[in-house]
């Protein structure tokens, strides 16, 4: 015990408030920046608990109108023509992507490209195709190539380059650094050899990345139509043009179901093949739902496979033996060719018009650029606001529901396995309805504007922040947990102590990275009139003022990754 | 018990099984700790050390057998009740088992919960008497300076010793402990079982702790309890002459293959008289710094 005075100060010295240092003072300022936003954002939206009761009536009545929802015998085959083009649609895109951002990613990773401005370049469009919505490009390739499936798939495909890039470009840089070296002394041979050698450590990385891209273009899909861009989407903008309600709000339901099929489908594939020890150490931990993966913006959460795993079983060599999972990797390689080849037949599109169109692309690119700053009216400046109010609003009305139901959701805090279940379930079957049909629903009821879009919004961001949040707490070691709960304190008081601080830092990251999504979300609520800059961008798309359209693109680009870069600042002063 | 002194706690014919029998980690085991008395249980890896402590705060619910701690039938207890029983019943984990994202105060702070109503998130949140009642406990173990430092940036042995204030701060009748310092080195596994024993006899709490080091057992113990495959095989009173070797000698004998231990009776007589004297021992001021009076050792059968 002696050992033990060394002690120095006394204990009446000893502070009774925690000293303030940088990482608290930033969560501070977090708070009070999102408190502050969030105000704002609700009365800017125009959003208060009153004008939800006010609008309760109408609400109802259109439900009754709604009710009961159907699918029109005499559409049946039309509709289900529409659902093919959307799944082909979707898949041809993210295919697209990936191919698309292997070379890109290469280009990207420091460790193959020692030349920093071809780095930055690429980079640079890593950074633009991840910002611009799908929609948006939808919007753009809709007007230049015309109604149809092609501009549908080109738009999946160039935002999936970024995403897919991004991952991909991490996973290299992560590997062996060993032939760094060897690189900036050999010429092409020697580039071409560890080009090679990379890839062969990376192809899981590959796979996880694709399915999980494929996953969320799924989603996305649906609602590709509405701006004329093919597949099921276009039945909504019919039926709410027409003002056919139950088949409106068929439809909605044929797309919830239409989503949690493709959900299951892809976590039967992704454990098909990623369940073999190739993929041993693969992304996330696949619920029974499939949605493996944390923050897209962060790619540790997307874990890659280690190259040591790696390296052992994949392909190569001609003479490598048919394992399991060789067998495996080329059912999967000849059955997504063949599903591509399907792609470009059944919704049919012509080919030559795809690689007409993407021999087009900078020609678009270059259209879109604005010459001066005409477009930069006063409207623009206030509807580029009224996106970033309708995002703070969104996030913080989904997050006042999210965050409690979270801690139901989650296996390890929830009171009982039956509520766990529950919620999880609710999760699920909220995320699985597209928040701009949402919209759509609510428009008709509420009325045109921001309120529509904000409520839209939270509502289905709740099932994904729930599940992204619940995920942070299945996170948490048990152990210290069970020091505080040892200590005779009550169930929830273990959770409070056992569990906040240690799921802070992941839960605010996530938070910030819902943030960023229902910024990306609000601006192309405008499209069906439920508020932000996606009205303009509409309006401008359909006079075809390309530098309009660009101009506010730029916009859009410039908020959406400001806010990327704040959250990945502030995410490193806490974590 | 039918004894005088209060017993802390009592275990009677405790069996516990696994897999649905197929493990037996307490084999009928039967023994009692009068208030007061530093425990330390020894054992070899899987002999059911930590098993039986779990049993003691309700942990675990026994397959068989009464556990009877502080007056309270565990098993039978739950709810409000179990959690007023934990609450004097402070549990010292090998793994610390503390929250390294808090700070040492905080930490501390948690073991004050069940005085409290609600939930706490960070210190703001307690009042500035027990938060000044934390510090004093993290002086105890000599970490005042530490206070508001991130638990997690501190050594294992400095964690360990927040986790004891922690404890501490419970204001607990009892003190289990399981193996703390199997993860330490062992020059600071001795300062903290100094910092564990100083504080509980100065606060004349009960101690049960399982350990390892026989060497550290002797330097502190009053009893030594030996477990072997969920048996108890060894139950002896300690003093200055209890021989290490001696000790030791019981220790291997623990062993499996010390095939002529057979099942332990303790007599009872010897323990009463042996808890008198202890008791004797304890009203003498300070009964650590002027040494245990000498008890009388049970051998082992056999
Ligand atoms: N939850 C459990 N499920 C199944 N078996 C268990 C469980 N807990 C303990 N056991 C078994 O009970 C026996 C006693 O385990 P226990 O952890 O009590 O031993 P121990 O003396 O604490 O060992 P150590 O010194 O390694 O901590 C072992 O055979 C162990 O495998
Ligand atoms: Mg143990």
């Amino acid at each position: 015990m002696t050992a033990l005075s060394t002690s120095t100060v006394r204990i009446d010295q000893v502070p009774l408030h925690k000293p303030w240092n940088r990482s608290r003072v930033t969560l501070v300022l977090v708070a009070i920046g999102a408190a502050v936003g969030s105000v704002w954002g609700l009365r800017e939206v125009d959003l208060s608990l009153f004008s939800i009761i006010d609008g309760w009536p109408e609400t109802q009545n259109l439900l009754e109108r709604m009710w009961a929802p159907t699918i029109a015998a005499e559409d049946r085959g039309f509709l289900t023509g529409l659902v093919f083009d959307t799944f082909f649609m979707a898949y041809a895109g993210t295919a697209i992507g990936v191919l698309l951002a292997i070379p890109l990613a290469f280009l990207a990773a420091s460790n193959v490209v020692p030349f920093a401005p071809v780095r930055m370049l690429a980079r640079a469009v890593i950074v633009f195709t991840r910002a611009v919505p799908t929609l948006v490009f939808a919007l753009v390739f809709v007007r230049v190539y015309g109604i149809g499936v092609l501009p549908g798939i080109l738009a999946i495909g160039i935002h999936s380059v970024g995403m897919i890039a991004k991952l991909l470009a991490d996973a290299i840089e992560d590997i062996d650094p060993g032939p760094r070296e060897g690189v900036i002394a050999t010429g092409a041979g020697r580039m071409q050899e560890m080009v090679t050698g990379i890839w062969s450590q990376i192809i899981p990385s590959v796979i996880s990345i694709s399915l999980y891209r494929l996953e969320i273009d799924f989603r996305g899909a649906p609602i590709l139509g509405f701006v004329g861009a093919g597949g099921i989407g276009l039945a909504i903008r019919g039926y709410q043009g027409n003002l056919r309600y139950p088949e409106l709000l068929g439809v909605t339901f044929l797309i919830v179901v239409l989503v949690l099929l493709m959900e299951m489908l892809s976590a039967i594939t992704r454990r098909a093949i990623l369940g073999s020890e190739l993929g041993s150490a693969s992304i996330g931990r696949g619920s029974s739902s499939g949605q493996a993966v944390l923050g897209v913006d962060d790619p540790h959460s997307v874990a890659m496979m280690s190259p040591a795993t790696t390296g052992a079983s994949a392909p190569s060599g001609s003479s490598a033996p048919w394992t399991r999972d060789r067998i495996k990797l080329n059912v999967a390689g000849w059955g997504a060719l063949g599903l591509l080849v399907g792609s470009f037949t059944i919704p049919d599109v012509s080919i030559r018009e795809f690689f007409t169109s993407i021999g087009d692309m900078p020609n678009v690119f270059w259209r879109l650029v604005p010459k001066d700053m005409t477009w930069l009216t006063d409207r623009v400046v206030n509807d580029l606001l009224e996106t970033v109010a309708i995002g703070f609003a969104s996030t913080f009305l989904a997050l006042v529901v999210a965050v409690p139901l979270s801690f139901f959701a989650a296996a390890n805090t929830a009171p009982s396995r039956m509520v766990y279940r529950f919620t999880r379930l609710l999760a699920l079957l909220i995320r699985a309805a597209p928040d701009l049909v949402i919209a759509v629903i609510l428009v008709a009821a509420i009325g045109l504007g921001p309120a529509a879009g904000t409520i839209a919004l939270a509502f289905g961001m709740i099932g994904f922040a729930t599940k992204l949040l619940a995920d942070n707490i299945e996170e948490v070691p048990d152990a210290p947990r069970d020091g505080v709960f040892a200590t005779g304190a009550t169930r929830v008081q273990e959770v409070g102590t056992g569990v906040t601080p240690q799921v802070l830092p992941s839960m605010l990251g996530n938070m910030l990275y819902l943030f960023d999504i229902s910024l990306r979300s609000s601006t192309v609520l405008g499209i069906v009139g439920a508020g932000g800059i996606g009205f303009l961008l509409n309006n401008a798309a359909k006079t075809l003022n390309f530098e309009v359209m660009g101009g506010i693109i730029l916009s859009i680009f410039v908020i959406v990754y400001s806010i990327e870069l704040l959250s990945s600042w502030v995410r490193r002063q806490v974590i | 018990m039918m004894s005088t002194p209060a017993t802390a706690v009592e275990v009677s014919n405790l069996v516990k099984t696994f897999d649905g029998g197929r493990v037996r980690a307490l084999d009928d085991v039967s023994f009692s700790v009068p208030e007061g008395q530093l425990l330390v249980i020894i054992g070899l890896s899987g002999s059911g050390k930590s098993t039986l402590l779990r049993h003691l705060n309700g942990l675990h619910q026994p397959t068989s057998g009464d556990v009877r701690v502080l007056g309270v039938d565990v098993p039978a207890s739950k709810g409000a009740e179990l959690r007023g029983l934990r609450r004097d019943v402070g549990f010292v984990f090998q793994q610390f088992n503390i929250v390294g994202r808090l700070s040492c105060v905080e930490n501390v702070l948690s073991g004050a919960l069940g005085r409290l109503r609600g939930p706490r998130v960070g210190a703001w949140m307690y009042p500035k008497a027990m938060r000044r009642e934390a510090i004093e406990q993290l002086d105890r173990v000599g970490l005042a300076d530490r206070a508001w430092q991130r638990t997690d940036t501190l050594s294992g042995g400095q964690q360990q010793r927040v986790a004891i204030a922690r404890t501490m701060m419970q204001r607990p009748r009892i003190v289990l402990a399981d193996e703390p310092v199997a993860s330490l080195d062992p020059e600071i596994s001795g300062q903290v079982m100094d910092v564990l024993f100083r504080l509980c006899l100065e606060d004349n709490i009960t101690v049960l702790c399982s350990l390892h080091q026989v060497d550290l057992a002797l330097g502190w113990a009053n009893r030594l309890i030996g477990l072997r495959d969920g048996k108890i095989v060894l139950d002896t009173l300690v003093d200055e002459t209890t021989a290490h070797e001696k000790v030791m000698d019981v220790y291997l004998r623990l062993d499996p293959d010390g095939k002529k231990i057979e099942e332990y009776q303790p007599s009872r007589s010897a323990r009463a008289s042996a808890e008198e004297e202890l008791r004797r021992a304890r009203r003498q001021a300070g009964a650590f710094a002027t040494g245990r009076d000498a008890v009388e050792t049970i051998d082992v059968r056999g």
